[in-house]
């Protein structure tokens, strides 16, 4: 499926933004560009299309996940805390059913078959931040800034002491294998899809480390890949978490800028840039991957407008 | 919510631990069921070839998801809605049967449970389904 197809079948949605974004979620919209590109890069991994399931994990309007779904994956679960955003992204299913890109495996006019069926549930995931959990500790191990945060410079060895073998403290507990632990709020069993992509909250003060939470629980709900959105100034820390803490394969797909839109009235600019990347998480071995984990695959500018 | 998402579902606050099921369906005020996409095949020719092709996805979405099923609490489930075709359990031989596969793709997917309830058999702890979304939400104490 060509980009522009994809993008055309994705702007067609009637609920790409938010109206009303919940500051807590960290609720701002996907630009059909974005989600699109996503989309693409799964399939030409053979992560996305017909053959495999999908979970958006914290799916908001379902503009990711619906992307899957728009390019034949089987079955693409959407899951979010928010009974309102799960409405929205509900009107945006009925409008892919009524177009015959979800439905039954019956072909559409194209000849292509649709998405055979997408579910919407409710959970939420547990983050319990370091600093509630651990309050006699000395705090300072935050890890990252808000979604809006100007980047990390400055800040080198934020991260330092995770691996370090005095580190018990029970902040620690964040960082453990995601395959050890599966009380973490979603009650879906492990391992029940292909591919779970997230777009998590990057954290503010109050619940630092929720990215981390949600890329262990994506990584507990996929068989074969996970995609997943991370503050480009946390790369050395998360893919160091992955790579020699979870013995798991991570690579850097895209480098994307965010623009996220003033949305709040405690913005004080019109919006903020902030450089992310699309990190895949997958456990076949496949031929030299392991070598370019560090690289960047593609360079990609995204405008969230 | 389809029957193979309920199948999917465990509870697993650290209360339920001991068991690895999903919650049972005990209360479905509305169901909804999709027609039979594979049976349809009285257009012309090419209608026969396209339905070939959807039916052929079907049997192998089924066999694809059949090893991660909970058997037991597929047949509960499909029961609870009214349905009793299922086997008691799947043999080698039938895991292969193109028409089994046909009709289990016809009970997961093509089967919702638009409101009702699901019930924790360890903890009691319901989780309600409206408008065919359950609802999963865990308080913060439950899965500590």
């Amino acid at each position: 499926m060509k980009l522009k197809h994809l993008e055309s079948c994705l702007s067609s949605l009637p609920n790409r933004v938010f109206p009303s974004p919940k500051i807590e979620l960290e609720q701002y919209p996907t630009s059909v560009h974005l989600s699109s590109s996503v989309v693409l890069s799964a399939l030409e991994r053979g992560d996305a299309g017909p053959g495999t399931s999908i979970l958006d994990l914290g799916c908001g309007t379902g503009m990711l996940g619906l992307g899957f779904a728009s390019v034949q994956s089987d079955m693409v679960y959407l899951v979010d805390c928010d009974s309102e955003a799960l409405e929205l992204a509900r009107e945006n299913v009925d409008m892919l059913v009524e177009e015959d890109v979800i439905g039954r495996s019956t072909a559409n006019e194209g000849g292509a078959p649709g998405c055979l069926g997408v579910e919407l549930i409710m959970a939420k995931v547990k983050h319990v931040p370091p600093k509630k959990r651990n309050n006699e500790g000395g705090g300072g191990r935050g890890h990252r800034g808000g979604r809006g945060g100007r980047g990390a410079s400055g800040k080198k060895g934020k991260h330092g002491g995770i691996f370090s073998a005095s580190s018990t403290s029970q902040d620690d507990s964040l960082y453990v294998d995601p395959r050890e632990n599966v009380d973490d709020g979603i009650p879906l069993n492990s391992k029940i899809v292909d591919t779970v992509i997230t777009n998590p909250p990057f954290g503010t003060k109050n619940n630092e480390g929720i990215d981390v939470q949600f890329l262990k629980t994506a990584i507990r709900l996929a068989r074969r890949a996970v995609y997943s959105f991370h503050k480009t100034s946390t790369r050395p820390f998360i893919i160091k978490l992955i790579r020699e803490r979870w013995g798991l394969n991570a690579e850097v797909v895209a480098k994307m800028r965010f623009e996220i839109p003033n949305m709040y009235t405690f913005h004080r600019h019109k919006s903020v840039d902030v450089e992310v990347d699309l990190i895949r998480i997958f456990w076949a071995k496949e031929e030299g991957s392991c070598e370019k984990i560090d690289g960047v695959a593609a360079e990609k500018d995204n405008c969230n407008a | 919510m389809r029957l193979l998402t309920h199948n999917v579902m465990r509870n697993n606050a650290s209360a339920a631990s001991s068991t690895t099921s999903p919650p049972r369906i005990t209360a479905a005020t509305k169901i909804r069921v999709d027609e039979f996409a594979a049976s349809a095949s009285d257009g012309g020719d090419d209608d026969d070839d396209e339905a070939m092709a959807a039916s052929r996805r079907e049997v192998e979405f089924a066999r694809h998801v059949l090893p991660i099923l909970d058997w037991e609490a597929l047949v509960h489930a499909a029961g609870a809605l009214g349905l009793s075709s299922l086997p008691p359990s799947v043999s080698k031989e039938l895991a292969e049967d193109v028409g089994f596969l046909r009709a289990l793709y016809h009970v997961l997917m093509n089967v919702h449970l638009v409101d009702g309830m699901l019930t924790c058999e360890v903890t009691g702890r319901e989780f309600p389904v409206t408008g065919g979304i359950v609802n999963m939400m865990l308080e913060e104490h439950e899965c500590e």
